[in-house]
């Protein structure tokens, strides 16, 4: 097609490169993807046009009008379902290297007898030199313009080695590909179309450079179906991750761009060590500016920048900055294995859409049990040891969206315990069923029967009359009001939260939908109300095996101030959150949240809006608290009531009993 | 098996024996129900235990050690009901491991007495709360190790029980004072050591006592002078009370009282509950325990 307009143009009047670009791409944004339709029109049209020189400009003119008849037609079939669409053209991606194969075999076979055909014809022979010199010129006179399209870089068409027709189809194959990749990619974005638009535009550019290029090798062709294969393999990818919505263009390219860096140096090298530029620092400080250097290996996850500069981070919590990033999709290799469901937990745990200790352990579980079921073993691989690594990278990828919490160490460690009992020359089939039902018993028995247990405990606890105080969200803490308020009991309950996080209005309304009567308070009035408070009853993210507890930040506030009125303080804790280390403060192991989350988000004048500006203000947002055991009057496990220094003793029962 | 007669053996043997405590006379009247009342089933068996400590516990009797004792006794006998061939047999190991756990017990007392003995040094001041059996044999112990030793009793209303313990240990040669209760704060600062018996131990590892108890530990933990409890392992209960208010009823009050229908508000309670905070040491015979470490104990026992 781009032959043959510019056959018709050219003598008449040039259109410009922005007007080729518009007409190509009106052309383009209706049309039905079925290359294989479109390549055999196009051939039909080629080959009039071969075989009758003679009437050239009038035999394209009319084979033109076919052109856009075929193209009117597919214009007018009308995309009603956007992923119906894209569905097809993912699967007519998937078809093409197969039916291409067969096809290009035809055409060579075809273009062996034209071309001794056109050698025959002596006729015109000025035309078809005309036509090759334009061709020529067409080549020169438009600027090659690198496309900063990964998917088009991906694509290395070289120019010199294809022939009119493999070109023509690669190109055809090409711009489908990267039209539904691109689509895919805006999916859901609002500005889909000039994305669209813009792609198409770069597409384009690169067309342009790409002509009539003769004498192709068989060596290209397998390289030129490699490249398509690996973009039809890109697209795949693309469309089982779920890229964040709302990302302007200028920051997916820049991905791309770092994506494709960064497999350019992999290829070249096989193993380049690249020193990123250090981090400048201000010239005024009162820390010292680290300098880091970070070493990207081409085969580990690469880290992203913090969006901090130096100067704002506090300085005893050094050691807890991670290189926090929101998207954690950037780290994906592109020739990962991960499981789907692996990477979407990454992204729910990053986006904090899990949270909670015990939905962060289900859902890893729950992946975890997805990955097992799905995983293929590799040829003379030991199914223990193969899954083994395949588990490490996946866990490797998961805990750099976010630190792992207790309960999900715990579930790991008794995963690889059980697959490490597997036996050696167990049967694929066998060990799956054995780690998909180990999982679910761990499920069923660590964390719902253990919850009914200790919810039934916490009621015998609570007496008609009383007032319950609880601090944040806790699913088991819900839990245990929910069951005793429908078992009868009469008692009030007093939720205190903290403006940072919304968990506890959450949880204030979760109860609200229960029917049981609720107030909530902010932490500063927790000293207030405890006066009227019987008991306070509050979730814990871990046991330490001091009896320590730690939990969401402000609970060692709370139980503090209940200490001080002596009322008596119970935490809910399953016996799998138990954590065999030992620390006594906060600032070991902590988590440093999101800063944003502390600017008041409605007020627009708030002084903490542009604290990134201000390099003496450094914003701190601690995810995690540990309350020493002296305030905790009792712990409730499913096991027993227990004084929380008896932390060790459950712990070495569990190991008895689970290994873990 | 009926109610009443249970009680009548479980009264006889208390009335017999003044040596023996409520719990030790629950377990001896829990053995002659298995030897007496013959049955085919250990599940009629069971039963029948059950029935007669319900019946028990409606003694007018300090209910504490007898459920604690009862329960720790039923776990220790139907550990190795399993695997007999018959019933009889399965009766007579049941009877044997019965007739092992009371003699345990009735050794319990003698090996905490030892123990305490080094407890209490020459010249020292003992303060001590209402009648312990227990406590009375570490100081009569103590006497025949030559030890010089004085001895505070509190009065221990309403039964004035402490009496009682003075008129023994002046009898055995202790050089004892009574007390009112009112005066334990007044007291405290002389006295070097608190030594008190308990009914029950609960999981946190605090103890209950006769009332006053409390009280007696928080103006020890004031003036800085340890608290050792003396106490067998059979009054280990699972039981943990987060406060007073969070006492099971029928420890607090006799089963008199709790049938007759009246303003529990308005009675004396009979025991109180001391936190662990209070309790410097427990002398078991399982060993010389931190409070802290009754729940190991108790884990190690029912788990």
């Amino acid at each position: 097609m781009v032959d043959a307009e510019n056959y018709l143009v050219q003598p008449e009047k040039p259109f410009t490169a922005t007007q080729r670009r518009r007409i190509r791409r009106n052309r383009l944004r209706f049309a039905k993807t079925d290359c294989v339709d479109i390549l055999c029109t196009i051939n039909k049209i080629q080959n009039k046009t071969k075989n009758n020189p003679e009437q050239g400009h009038i035999a394209v003119i009319e084979n033109n009008k076919q052109e856009y008849k075929v193209e009117d037609a597919l214009r007018s079939v009308v995309i009603k379902d956007f992923d119906e669409s894209i569905l097809q053209k993912m699967s007519s991606n998937e078809i093409p290297p197969k039916s291409r194969d067969e096809i290009k075999a035809a055409r060579q076979a075809k273009k062996a007898a034209k071309l001794k055909v056109n050698n025959k014809t002596t006729e015109n022979p000025q035309l078809t030199k005309e036509i090759e010199n334009l061709n020529e010129n067409n080549i020169n006179s438009k600027p090659k313009v690198e496309s900063t399209d990964e998917v088009d870089k991906s694509v290395v068409i070289n120019p010199n080695a294809v022939d009119i027709s493999t070109s023509r189809e690669q190109i055809k194959a090409d711009r489908a590909a990267k039209k539904s990749a691109k689509q895919l990619k805006k999916k859901g974005a609002a500005d889909g179309e000039s994305n669209v638009q813009s792609s198409v535009k770069k597409e384009l550019k690169e067309d342009d450079s790409v002509k009539q290029n003769e004498d192709m090798t068989v060596k290209d062709v397998v390289e030129t179906l490699k490249n398509i294969v690996s973009v039809a393999k890109e697209v795949n990818e693309i469309t089982t991750k779920q890229e964040e919505t709302g990302k302007s263009k200028a920051e997916l390219r820049a991905e791309r761009r770092a994506k494709q860096e960064a497999q350019r140096a992999a290829k070249q090298a096989a193993e380049k060590k690249v020193v990123k530029p250090k981090l400048e620092a201000p010239t005024v400080n009162v820390d010292v500016p680290k300098k880091e250097e970070k070493v990207i290996k081409s085969k580990t996850l690469e880290k992203s920048k913090t969006k901090l500069q130096l100067a704002q981070r506090f300085n005893w919590f050094q050691h807890l900055y991670t290189e926090f990033d929101k998207n954690p999709l950037k780290k994906i290799p592109i020739n990962s294995n991960l499981h789907p469901a692996i990477v979407k937990l990454g992204v729910q745990l990053s986006s904090r859409v899990v949270k909670g200790s015990n939905a962060r352990c289900i859902a890893l579980l729950d992946a975890l049990n997805k990955m097992v079921r799905d995983y293929v073993l590799p040829a003379k691989t030991e199914f223990s040891r193969g899954l083994e690594s395949h588990l490490a990278s996946s866990l490797e990828f998961l805990w750099t969206t976010r630190e792992p919490c207790a309960s999900q160490i715990n579930a790991v460690k008794f995963f690889r315990h059980h697959l490490a009992q597997l036996p050696n020359n167990v049967d694929e089939f066998d060990a799956k069923k054995t780690l998909q039902e180990e999982i679910d018993r761990y499920i069923r028995e660590q964390i719902e029967m253990a919850g009914e247990a200790i919810s039934i405990a916490v009621r015998n606890k609570i007496s008609n009359g009383d007032t319950i105080l609880t601090y944040g969200c806790s699913s088991l803490i819900e839990q245990i009001l929910c069951e005793a308020w429908e078992a009868g009991l009469q008692f009030r309950t007093l939720v205190v939260g903290s403006r940072v996080s919304p968990d506890a209005a959450e949880m204030l309304r979760r109860l609200c939908a229960r029917g049981l009567p609720c107030t909530y308070v902010d932490f500063t009035a927790v000293n207030y109300v405890m006066k009227t408070v019987s008991k306070v009853v509050l979730g814990a993210g871990a046991l330490l095996a001091n009896g320590a507890v730690v939990s969401a930040a402000g609970t060692a506030g709370v139980a503090l101030a209940a200490r001080a009125r002596n009322r008596p303080v119970l935490v809910a804790c399953h016996t799998h959150k138990f954590i065999d280390s030992l620390y006594t403060d906060a600032f070991m192991h902590n988590q440093i949240g999101d800063p944003d989350d502390l600017l008041e988000k409605s007020d627009d004048n708030s002084p903490l809006k542009d604290w990134r500006s201000n390099l003496n203000l450094t914003p701190l947002n601690l995810t995690y608290d540990v309350t020493p055991p002296c305030l905790i009057t009792a712990v409730v496990t499913e096991l027993a009531i227990l004084p929380c220094t008896s932390a060790p003793v459950v712990l070495r029962f569990k190991l008895s009993e689970y290994g873990v | 098996m009926k109610k009443e007669e249970v009680q009548a053996i479980f009264m006889k043997i208390l009335r017999e024996e003044e040596d023996v405590s409520a719990g030790v006379a629950a377990i001896k009247t829990l053995l002659t129900v298995i030897e007496n009342y013959k049955v085919s089933t250990v599940r009629e068996l069971d039963l029948n235990l059950q029935l007669a400590v319900d019946a028990m516990r409606h003694c007018d009797q300090p209910v504490t050690a007898i459920s604690s004792g009862c329960e720790l006794f039923m776990r220790f006998i139907t550990f190795a009901k399993l695997d007999t061939k018959s019933f009889e047999e399965c009766e007579k190991i049941m009877l044997q491991r019965g007739n092992i756990f009371l003699d345990k017990l009735l050794e319990a007392r003698g090996k905490v007495a030892k123990q305490a003995l080094s407890f209490i040094c020459d010249g020292c001041k003992i303060l001590t709360h209402s009648r312990s059996r227990v406590v009375l044999q570490a100081m009569i112990e103590a006497i025949k190790a030559n030890k010089r030793f004085e001895v505070f009793i509190t009065v221990s209303a309403p039964d004035n029980s402490g009496e009682m313990m003075h008129k023994q240990l002046v009898a055995a040669g202790v050089d004892a004072t009574l007390i009112l209760d009112s005066a334990v704060g007044y007291v405290m600062e002389q006295v070097d050591i608190v030594m008190i018996g308990a009914e029950g131990v609960t999981e946190s590892g605090g103890i209950i006592n006769k009332i006053g108890t409390y009280s007696l530990g928080i103006a020890a933990l004031e003036l800085k002078k340890p608290v050792y409890v003396l106490t067998e392992s059979f009054k280990f209960s699972r039981i943990y009370p987060l406060n007073q208010m969070d006492l099971p009823k029928e420890f607090k009050y006799l089963s008199n009282t709790l049938k007759s229908g009246k303003d529990l508000s308005k009675q004396h309670p009979l025991v109180d509950y001391t936190p662990p905070s209070y309790i410097t040491l427990l002398f078991t015979d399982l060993g010389i325990l931190t409070p802290s470490a009754v729940s190991d104990e108790l884990i190690k026992l029912y788990l």
